[in-house]
């Protein structure tokens, strides 16, 4: 009897420890369960951070590496760097676009180029600085006429593979101008004379304290005219016209956009995205947008407000004798 | 007296799980290929415009890395970078969790020989996962030496077996 007992004893408790070990793998495995939760976090909380990595990596090489086109504005006259300094961040330093042109032409994913022109012209040796720059590119060129691109500019958008130019931009103004401010009157007014000493019987030719004489002008004339041919038959052979065409649609008129078109001096209405579309199809790349700019550095910024205040008493002067234009003191040719 | 009996059992613990085999080479590239697999998934989209730019619309994934040869500084840089982030993915995950993604589902975990398992354990012996090469050389050390363990993994105290 007391070993029934024992046994009846012996058997629940052995139901018990069954009983017992099945509810402590139950709550194993559900803990396991929780185990796999916190697996699962920790695996998604590795994986964001990879994602956010990725994003800042990508956001910060987009600029460095993929195909690109570079945009390179040209806004503003167009000077060498010698006349460049006095007007600030107005003018368009030819030296500092001819490195920018060479800078994005050596970048080994830069596909094409689009100059994006904004600019009424230049003098002459600046212009045709750039113009050299763009022509000798072995990458596709693209100018965007923005609200003008006349004279020198326009030199320089015609030695481009493709100009673009809204229907009401100001193109064309294939001409040189020679003017120098003279005021002889003046200071005859004030009772000022001026007298130099020199070597050489034009050297003192197109100073600002006496007119030109007759010979003077002629020999004037016969330079501008020179570079006026020069500007013709760059014009000409860049947009694959006859000289005596372009000598025909020429003579320092300015056109709008619509009229360019019909002579043959642009190949497209449109602006900037239009420019993009055509250099990408000319690359057949999809191209991501890189704009080449002067890299205005912290000092600069001071050099900027001083070039700025300088110009200011300058032109404040300056536009009490002459409107509009840039050329001052000694004659020299701008297109 | 206490300090050299633990350090003695922990070195004798030590050359138990070192003397321990590696899991097998080919379940281990296996899981090393599913990871590729879910950290270019989740790098892909943040780095889309990047590759989009990069490849042409009639160019490949190979023809890039052909031609990543005369890439410039930025690319030598991104690579680098890219690979940071790579390593870091196994790094942080066995850090963490023993395993990535891929070891998980092969049913492998990672080991340190000698005590916990440590974030530059787990760096280290992931460095030659920045090269396809590098990690291939790095391998051979194993299959050489028989012990199924990544030249690395030796440097770094660390194992990989199976769960």
């Amino acid at each position: 009897m007391i070993r029934k007992k024992t046994t009846k004893k012996s058997a629940k408790a052995i139901n018990n420890k069954y009983q017992e070990e099945y509810i402590k793998n139950l709550i194993k495995s559900s803990k396991r369960k929780k185990f796999d939760g916190k697996k699962f976090k920790t695996v998604l909380k590795v994986l964001l951070i990879i994602w956010v990595l990725s994003f800042f990596i990508g956001k910060a090489f987009s600029g460095e590496v993929g195909n690109k086109v570079a945009i390179i504005p040209i806004e503003g006259p167009i000077m060498s760097s010698m006349g460049a300094s006095p007007f600030g961040g107005n003018v368009v330093d030819s030296e500092t676009i001819v490195d920018l042109i060479e800078e994005a032409s050596e970048a080994k994913n830069v596909k094409a180029i689009i100059l994006k022109i904004n600019s009424p012209g230049g003098t002459v040796v600046a212009s045709k600085e750039i113009a050299r720059a763009v022509k000798e590119l072995e990458i596709p060129v693209v100018s965007v006429i923005r609200e003008v691109g006349a004279s020198g500019a326009y030199w320089i958008a015609s030695a481009s593979d493709y100009i673009i130019a809204d229907e009401m931009s100001i193109t064309g103004s294939i001409g040189v101008n020679g003017g120098y401010l003279e005021f002889s009157g003046l200071m005859d007014e004030y009772g000022v004379s001026y007298e130099e000493m020199t070597a050489g019987k034009y050297k003192d030719m197109g100073n600002k304290y006496e007119k030109l004489n007759s010979k003077e002008r002629e020999i004037m004339q016969k330079k501008l005219d020179l570079i006026y041919e020069n500007f013709l038959g760059a014009v000409a052979e860049n947009r694959n016209l006859t000289y005596t065409r372009v000598a025909e649609i020429a003579e320092g008129l300015y056109y709008l956009g619509v009229e360019a078109m019909e002579f043959g001096l642009i190949d497209e209405f449109g602006g900037m995205k239009e420019g993009k579309e055509k250099v990408e199809n000319l690359t057949g790349l999809a191209l991501e947008e890189k704009v080449y700019e002067v890299d205005e550095g912290f000092f600069s910024a001071f050099d900027m407000i001083g070039a700025k205040s300088s110009y200011g008493v300058g032109r404040g002067i300056g536009d009490s004798f002459i409107k509009g234009n840039i050329n001052s003191g000694y004659l020299s040719p701008i297109t | 007296m206490n300090k050299k009996v633990s350090s003695r059992k922990k070195a004798s613990k030590a050359s138990n799980i070192a003397d321990v085999m590696g899991a097998s080479y080919i379940k281990r590239i296996m899981a090393y290929f599913i990871d590729m697999l879910v950290v270019s998934l989740v790098m892909y989209f943040p780095m889309k415009g990047l590759f989009s730019g990069m490849i042409g619309d009639e160019e490949t994934f190979s023809s890039l890395f052909a031609a990543s040869n005369e890439m410039s500084f930025s690319i030598f840089l991104l690579d680098f970078v890219l690979a940071l982030v790579f390593i870091l993915y196994f790094a942080l995950l066995e850090f963490k969790l023993s395993q990535t993604v891929g070891k998980m589902m092969m049913g492998l975990e990672v080991k340190s020989v000698i005590g916990e398992l440590t974030f530059r354990q787990c760096f280290m012996r992931n460095i030659s996962k920045m090269s396809v090469m590098f990690l291939f050389i790095d391998s051979i050390y194993g299959l050489f030496k028989g012990t199924r363990r990544r030249f690395l993994e030796k440097y770094s105290s660390t194992v990989v077996v199976n769960k």
